[in-house]
């Protein structure tokens, strides 16, 4: 227990050295003493708080599906349109630890989304308008 | 790897050499865990399998546009327990993965590796229902190129063969993820895969993750269209 919270300590430290640690030479001279740079990149989370992601997906897919099952069409629909995308935030965020990631991942992830978005709302514009 | 690892090892025993005076040597200590370029790489690899569903999204989302009571109607023969089944087992499977790695940075291997055993386990409970739902379509005529399937209207057929080829092609990849554990089994087993070295197991739990987040918009499109 002292060891896990000693970690803890260790990894919730260097949070703005994350995104420099690669790279940066003076950094990784005293790596080997102090340990490695995945170490102190890595954020150690508490096993209760993916459980509770894991309680809110569940809870968010009854949500949608009783939505489908209950309120056929629009109701349905406009409820698995917003809360779709939502659990996939979650997994991405949580599961994925993109929160605990450096910028970069973020923003590599935000990049490939507004191709994406742009792409499938050109398209359904054309076929929706055409 | 070994290289990397042998630089790694002899740094700290032999004080005398200055990394500073040996840029070489200070690399390989520094970076025999690229942690970054590692990540990166998955992530971008993660991003093309994205693309891969997207097209198919794209393809999905058109047909619905052009066929849309079609689609209403021929979803409706899909079995919603099943999908939300389904849904439920992945995203356990999802949470045990996740629990593997964070027990795997504790230093608790053995624990890390029971939790990938129950993620392959719930993963293996997917692919059982997944089978009982297709051996029941299958029964009815309803496979790609049945002729029960193609005396059927044109949005239909479009709609079932998108089922196909998307719940497909997910199922290839939860195989390929049980694969991707089974490989990392016996590195968790013999240390290798450790509290300080763990890139490779994190990198398999994000594709599990993917593997979830891409069901996680199939069950919408598919099963509750109706």
């Amino acid at each position: 227990m002292a060891n896990q919270a000693n970690q803890q300590e260790q990894a919730a430290r260097p949070e703005g050295a994350a995104g420099t640690a690669s790279g940066n030479a003076t950094d990784n001279i005293t790596g080997p003493a102090t340990g490695n740079a995945a170490a102190a990149v890595h954020h150690l989370l508490p096993d209760s708080l993916f459980v509770a992601v894991w309680g809110a997906l569940v809870v968010l897919t009854a949500i949608t599906s009783g939505a489908s099952v209950w309120f056929p069409g629009t109701v349905g629909h406009t409820v698995a349109l917003i809360v779709t995308p939502l659990k996939a935030a979650l997994v991405l965020t949580f599961f994925m630890h993109l929160k605990y990631e450096s910028v970069g991942f973020r923003a590599m992830l935000f990049a490939t989304l507004g191709i994406v978005v742009v792409f499938l709302g050109l398209t359904y514009m054309d076929y929706l308008y055409r | 790897m070994s290289v990397a690892n042998a630089a790694g090892m002899t740094l700290p025993a032999g004080s005398a050499v200055d990394p500073a005076a040996d840029p070489a040597a200070a690399h390989g200590a520094a970076h025999h865990q690229d942690y970054e370029g590692d990540k990166t790489g998955m992530w971008l690899f993660l991003f093309t399998e994205f693309a891969l569903f997207a097209a198919l999204f794209v393809i999905y989302g058109v047909y619905r546009i052009i066929y849309t009571p079609e689609f209403h109607h021929a979803a409706a023969n899909l079995n919603v327990a099943a999908g939300v089944t389904n849904t439920v087992i992945l995203l356990t499977s999802s949470l045990t993965m996740v629990l593997a790695v964070n027990a795997l940075q504790r230093g608790e291997n053995r624990r890390s590796m029971a939790l990938l055993w129950a993620t392959m386990a719930l993963a293996l409970a997917f692919m059982v229902i997944k089978y009982f739902e297709w051996g029941a379509k299958f029964e009815h005529g309803l496979y790609p190129g049945s002729e029960h399937l193609l005396a059927m209207d044109g949005g239909e057929i479009v709609f079932f063969g998108l089922y196909f080829v998307m719940t497909g092609l997910h199922g290839i990849h939860v195989l390929l993820g049980v694969g991707a554990m089974l490989f990392l089994l016996p590195r968790i087993k013999s240390g290798r895969q450790s509290a300080t070295n763990y890139t490779l197991t994190e990198n398999v739990g994000l594709y599990w993750h993917l593997v979830d987040v891409i069901w996680i918009f199939l069950l919408p499109l598919f099963y509750l269209t109706n």
